[in-house]
């Protein structure tokens, strides 16, 4: 009885929590979305006076000439982000989970990459892609790959395959760990049995491994979704978004609507149809796994 | 004897491969260092050098000059207490998600979930109008409430498993000899999960320690900037001199690889349990 009545009292132990959320992001999204229903720059902010426009900033935003191509590189980001780092990461995590001295310890060594923080990636990779003294452009021409040095950052062309470079390096350890976890929870006996069959080699990795791992997989791919559009710094840092828009994605966009020409209005209308995208998609997922939790 | 010597090298070659494959991928990591510690001619010699020939730390007493060292205490000003802030509430949190499974549980476990589907970025623009309004632009504490919004939900999700698995006996038994709730988190729970509680703490210090786009967003004088800004700031003033730049980047660097160092075992197994769940 004594056990039961505290039980109840625990649940004052999780209000902090929810309340600090609830505070914390709860109240900016509302108030992100009835910003960007209002005129707001920094003048009527300031004078506290922001009047209800409707779909103004929505508007206003969808028609500029720089929209599309914006949506564009935050789809071609993300996504080539993404199924590159599962590449990646699913050969590095095979590979790794083979049994052979050092094993864990080297596999261990690749989380280096992910715990620099962004900023430290971002000055790294700027400094490789350097065009005429960059590692990048003298490894390829002295392996005669390329025969002048490519402008990576800043040529409208390649400006968003090297930040999705930058990114898929960046984004390969977190894929290695969760994946080689999903990888050791496959017993043995179940590689053995398909041996005895005969699935060895590559038809082992598509008819066996690969849908055993289905469920970390999507997870994975649809995390990777998540953090490509929550991505800023690295992106920032390498390229200021630019040449002109090139490499300038969804985040980036209303980072510079509010904080460069304090448009809080159109920042924070960008800032939704970011974060619808996000949530309609998590949506699907969460409906789709749910829905093959209940059948299977 | 044939088939165990062709085993044996076969796995030497397997490590082989593995410490190429670890040093191609860290390469860039080991070349901010040597780039650090080049003369200016030297970084822009062709082709490259692999070992810097002519070893200085010039670029590193530069780059104590222009104050990184302040960047640094400011960075522990805000990533200490924003860890402190949220090992406080997740731990609690996450207790008593773990303890009673009831609709209201997963009702807040979901509402933990959605709270980190928001891009930081994009938090900045109302937070910031928030915080102006309430006088509080330009304080580190700002920057922590907004950071802690970041830590807060991944450490919840990711001690409760971790609590969820301490046998309910252990703190039963607690409870019989007269140990009451409060009692048995702090001297039974936490000592018994410390190694999840680690691997959370590490997670949070090294997220509130890289974060860059709520400092940048909310403080605008420069004694303040931690090291993520201050890096920026200073690759954006040094348009050549790349040593600098990577001295820079060593140094912002430094307190993330001594976690990672001190804690690497467990953050390898915390990645993947709080991700995946």
């Amino acid at each position: 009885m004594g056990i039961t009545k505290a039980k109840k009292g625990l649940l004052v132990l999780v209000l902090p929590a929810v309340a600090f959320i609830v505070a914390m992001v709860g109240y900016p999204l509302v108030y992100n979305f009835i910003l960007s229903f209002s005129k707001a720059s920094l003048f009527n902010i300031a004078r506290g006076h922001t009047p209800f426009v409707g779909l103004d900033n929505y508007i206003s935003v969808i028609s500029k000439s720089e929209f599309v191509p914006i949506m564009y590189n935050t789809f071609l980001f993300t996504i080539g982000s993404i199924v590159f780092q599962y590449i990646f990461g699913l050969f590095l995590a095979l590979y790794f989970d083979q049994d052979f001295p050092l094993s864990n310890f080297l596999r261990g060594l690749l989380v280096l990459g992910w715990i620099l923080p962004p900023i430290v990636v971002a000055t790294t990779w700027r400094w490789m892609m350097n065009t005429q003294s960059g590692l990048i452009n003298h490894l390829l021409m002295s392996i005669g790959l390329i025969s002048e040095p490519i402008p990576w950052l800043v040529s409208s062309n390649m400006a968003l395959p090297a930040v999705i470079l930058a990114n898929i390096w960046f984004g390969i350890p977190f894929n290695v760990i969760i994946l080689s976890a999903a990888l050791s929870d496959i017993p043995t006996s179940v590689y053995e049995a398909a041996a005895l069959d005969g699935a060895i080699g590559p038809s082992r990795l598509f008819y066996i491994t690969l849908p055993l791992i289905k469920g970390t997989s999507l997870a994975l791919l649809m995390l990777g979704f998540i953090l490509g559009f929550k991505l800023f710094d690295l992106v920032w840092v390498m390229t200021g978004g630019g040449p002109v828009f090139a490499t300038t994605l969804l985040s980036i966009w209303a980072y510079r609507f509010s904080f460069e020409f304090f448009e809080f209005g159109l920042g924070t209308a960008v800032t939704a149809i970011s974060f619808v995208l996000v949530f309609l998609l998590a949506y699907v997922y969460v409906r789709g796994t749910v829905r093959e939790e209940t059948r299977a | 004897m044939e088939g165990s010597f062709w085993r044996r090298s076969k796995k030497l070659l397997q490590t082989g491969f593995g410490i190429l494959i670890v040093a191609i991928y860290l390469f860039p990591v080991y070349w901010v260092f040597a780039t650090s510690l080049k003369p200016m001619k030297e970084i822009f010699q062709i082709p490259p050098t692999m070992f810097p020939q002519h070893l200085t730390t010039a670029a590193y007493r530069t780059v104590i000059e222009v104050g990184v060292v302040r960047n640094l205490l400011n960075s522990l000003k805000i990533a200490i207490p924003t860890t402190l802030l949220t090992m406080v509430m997740a731990i609690s949190a996450a207790y008593v998600l773990a303890r009673m499974a009831s609709r209201l549980t997963n009702w807040l476990l979901l509402l933990f979930l959605g709270s980190q589907l928001m891009p930081p970025v994009l938090m900045a623009t109302p937070m910031f109008v928030i915080f102006h309004k309430m006088h509080l632009t330009n304080t580190f504490l700002a920057v922590i409430l907004a950071i802690t919004t970041v830590t807060l939900p991944f450490s919840i999700i990711l001690l409760r498993p971790t609590f969820a698995a301490i046998p309910a006996e252990i703190e039963d038994s607690a409870q019989i000899d007269g140990c009451s709730w409060l009692g048995v988190l702090f001297y039974i729970v936490i000592p018994v999960a410390r190694a999840g509680i680690a691997v959370a703490t590490a997670i949070s210090f090294l997220w509130s320690y890289s974060n860059f786009v709520y400092p940048v967003s909310f403080l605008n004088r420069e004694e303040m900037f931690p090291t993520t800004v201050g890096l920026y700031n200073f690759l954006g003033a040094q348009t050549t001199n790349w040593s600098n730049v990577m001295a820079f980047a060593m140094v912002v660097s430094v307190p993330a690889i001594f976690v990672f160092l001190a804690f690497h075992k467990q953050l390898v197994k915390g990645i993947s349990a709080g991700a995946i769940k």
